[in-house]
């Protein structure tokens, strides 16, 4: 079999790209403030969903590594068969691209929403998505330089929250646990739904350069942007104190409060620059990874040719999910969180399960190895 | 190979093609040639119960550059329009205005007191809100005793673009009395939306010009009608305007707050009768507590001032007599503590909750809250206040003694 993708990624990258994946999600909309009840305390919420998240995502990274040559959609089908691999890998490749599209959609909605009235969402989806399967096309090095460039945008948030300094108050964040932890129990899953958009790291790891460091920098990356996490929904309440929960765009309106000196003010173009980078790089994985999984499911030559149509798809995903930004937020708050721990955990696990009765009923053949060398993996160990 | 090159061709010319559209500009773009900027929204209730919006537009033609003869024209204009919404009545500036009418750089939201004779304020704040032109760090004031489209159409020496001239003195009365609590859109819908806590919005005040008045000097182009100042507090509860802090009251809130920098207090002079004596405070730092137990609730305010002296009416000789000294201090402390003590009863009796010991208990103790909250309305007006005001004097200004006649 061909080696569909050649690029060789540092693990540097590889954490750049999570961060941003991860960031993109939260950028725009910030779902798990939004319309939950206590959200003084969000920041507790945040951090049983961090902790949960690192804990998943180890998980899913160890079980990676068992298979260092292999892309999940390719070790799928060595655990579970050809059938049940299949569908498995069908579902996490359409996990992706609907991703994609939700993550599309927010940005685009958001630009309307609070710029640009008139125009169409569909022109700033297009954009971004054709600039992402063109980067996509050619393979994960290019969107793994363009997150180096845009996790630049990371350290740009955390300044940017730093700004409205005069508008805060610390007091806002009493009371803490006014009732009690059952909503911050619901928050988490929002952050576990956020953080497992991760589950594309199974494409990723064959292409890692040095691969002995993937879980250190995964566990960087999620405790980078937890921080972020945590920093933005601390001041999004010290500065709007119980509207917190109310604003549609919070990110924007922080940085729209910043004002200092009657003259450094109506900054929103950083944000916004933000949130199209973010997205871009965001979409060019996800295209990617949707793309060179299909291409191995299916046992194809190449996978660029399948990036145009898969950007189309999430551009015409994105357009269709959504009637309008009520069903968007109503699926953020209220149906994320349980619809995609329940399919990504839901396939590792059957994967994990398929991985254990392999090594228990055939422990002679045992070495799974085998699988792998036939359909050769990008290269061997280092 | 050669459909392979077919396919390349198509895709390019599709690339180029949709490229296209950016050429003839964004979708929606302003020009700043075609935007008039709004500087100053106010609020009333038109004679036939619509909302009433009057806006004020910048003139910039009338700003003049550095070059050139200063402009005599003012440098504003007003308008005025209806609509059964503040979307519909903003909108229909559009039948007044040549330009865009563009909220973004607008800085006063200002409503007519009349508008809240019978609702609350919730429907006018929701497009400044929703909307994404407006800014939530604008200020919100109400009008007591006018509308807002007097308030919009005085003008000012000086400052002749009025809601610049208006923000000159909401800032000078924040640095130099805090006889104002300086309120922004965000401020008042935090405040409203928060637990235990009541809105509160700056007072605003038309001065009529009596007609008969000549004024000479500097504003020669055209007689000025009417001026307005800033001062005082709305007070709101929920959402319904329910009464007034006059200036002194709105500083003992201030002094609750912490929120008085530099001010001048004054009070009886000790030594002789019917001589008074100010001090100028420097800076002050004010906090309180909330204590309950069982049913009862107590208020415990503790401020801290620094200041100098600053003019007496009879000569003290302060080396001679260095008590007198402490007596300025203790008079200045009681001064403040009477402005804090006529601010919570004129809260207490207006049942709104401005100052936030609600809000104390629900951040501290949100369980005894839970309890309270329900009764918090019969609570409040009667809880006690304790008041405890240090104030140091420090320096007495460039001479040791006044001047004293022989």
């Amino acid at each position: 079999m061909k080696q569909l993708e050649k690029g060789r990624i540092s693990s540097f990258q590889y954490m750049c790209m999570l961060l941003v994946v991860r960031i993109t999600a939260t950028s725009v909309t910030f779902p798990f403030m939004t319309d939950h009840e206590s959200p003084t305390d969000a920041w507790i919420g945040a951090a049983i969903g961090i902790v949960v998240s690192l804990v998943l995502l180890e998980l899913i990274v160890r079980f990676s590594l068992n298979f260092p040559n292999m892309t999940v959609i390719q070790y799928s089908q060595s655990v579970l068969g050809k059938f049940l691999g299949s569908i498995a890998a069908l579902l996490l490749i359409g996990f992706w691209v609907f991703d994609a599209a939700v993550a599309g959609r927010a940005m685009g909605n958001a630009m309307v929403n609070a710029f640009m009235p008139e125009t169409p969402v569909l022109v700033f989806i297009i954009v971004t998505a054709f600039l992402s399967a063109n980067g996509a096309r050619q393979g994960l090095e290019i969107t793994a330089r363009w997150s180096e460039l845009v996790a630049v945008g990371v350290v740009m948030s955390a300044l940017l929250l730093a700004l409205p300094f005069q508008a805060m108050n610390f007091q806002n964040l009493l009371p803490i646990l006014p009732y009690g932890i059952g909503p911050h129990l619901k928050r988490a899953a929002i952050i576990v739904a956020i953080f497992l958009r991760y589950s594309v790291v199974g494409m990723i790891v064959p292409y890692v350069h040095n691969r002995k460091e993937i879980l250190r920098y995964t566990r960087i990356a999620v405790l980078i942007s937890g921080a972020v996490l945590i920093a933005q929904s601390i001041v999004l309440v010290a500065v709007f104190g119980a509207r917190a929960t109310s604003s549609a765009v919070p990110t924007l309106q922080l940085v729209r409060q910043i004002t200092i000196g009657e003259f450094f003010e109506r900054i929103e173009i950083f944000p916004v620059t933000l949130w199209l980078l973010n997205n871009g790089v965001n979409m060019g994985l996800f295209i990617w990874a949707s793309s060179l999984g299909l291409a191995q499911l299916f046992g194809l030559n190449r996978f660029e040719p399948l990036t145009y149509p898969i950007g189309g798809l999430v551009t015409l995903l994105s357009m269709l999910l959504f009637k309008n930004y009520v069903e968007q937020i109503h699926y953020l708050i209220r149906v994320q969180p349980i619809f995609v721990p329940v399919l990504v955990l839901g396939v590792y696990a059957l994967l994990y399960a398929g991985f254990s009765i392999r090594k228990l009923v055939l422990p002679k053949q045992g070495n799974l190895e085998a699988p792998m060398i036939l359909e050769a993996g990008p290269d061997e160990i280092e | 190979m050669k459909s392979n090159k077919a396919l390349r061709l198509t895709v390019y010319l599709i690339a180029i093609m949709s490229l296209m559209w950016a050429a003839s500009g964004c979708w929606s773009r302003r020009e700043i040639e075609d935007l008039a900027f709004v500087m100053a929204i106010g609020v009333d209730r038109s004679p036939s119960g619509n909302i009433q919006m009057t806006a004020q537009f910048a003139k910039p033609e009338a700003i003049g550059s550095a070059e050139g003869p200063k402009s005599q024209e003012k440098p504003f204009w007003v308008a005025t329009t209806e609509g059964h919404t503040m979307f519909e009545a903003f909108r229909n500036l559009g039948y007044i205005s040549p330009k865009r009418p563009y909220l973004p750089h607008n800085n006063f939201y200002i409503f007519g007191e009349d508008l809240f004779r019978e609702m609350g304020i919730k429907p006018f704040l929701d497009l400044i809100n929703r909307d994404p032109e407006p800014r939530l760090t604008a200020r919100i004031s109400v009008v007591k005793g006018a509308t807002a489209k007097d308030l919009l159409q005085a003008e000012f020496e000086g400052m002749p673009m009025s809601a610049v001239a208006l923000r000159g003195i909401m800032n000078h009365l924040t640095k130099a009395w805090g006889t104002i609590h300086e309120t922004t859109i965000r401020d008042f819908l935090d405040r409203m939306e928060s637990e235990g806590i009541e809105p509160i919005a700056m007072g605003a005040e038309v001065i009529p010009f009596e007609p008969d008045i000549e004024i000479e000097g500097e504003v020669s182009r055209e007689q000025i009608k009417a001026r307005a100042t800033l001062g005082g507090t709305a007070v709101f509860k929920g959402d319904y305007l329910v009464g007034w802090l006059d200036n002194f009251e709105t500083r003992g809130l201030n002094w609750i707050l912490g929120k008085v920098n530099n001010t001048v207090v004054e009070f009886p002079h000790p030594g002789a009768e019917d001589k008074r004596v100010s001090v100028e405070i420097l800076r002050a730092t004010g906090s309180f507590e909330v204590q309950v137990e069982d049913e009862d609730v107590r208020a415990f305010i503790e401020v801290n001032a620094v200041g100098n002296l600053g003019c007496i009416q009879e000569p003290v000789d302060f080396i001679k007599q260095p008590e007198v000294w402490t007596q300025f201090e203790k008079g200045a402390e009681k001064a403040i503590e009477d402005e804090i003590a006529r601010a919570v009863a004129a809260l207490q009796r207006l049942g709104s909750d401005a100052v936030g010991f609600g809000q104390y208990i629900f951040r501290r103790k949100p369980k005894e809250w839970e309890s309270l909250k329900h009764r918090w309305d019969e609570i409040f007006p009667a809880i006690g206040v304790d008041i405890d005001v240090t104030v140091h004097l420090r320096g007495m200004g460039v001479v040791l003694k006044s001047a004293e006649t022989k």
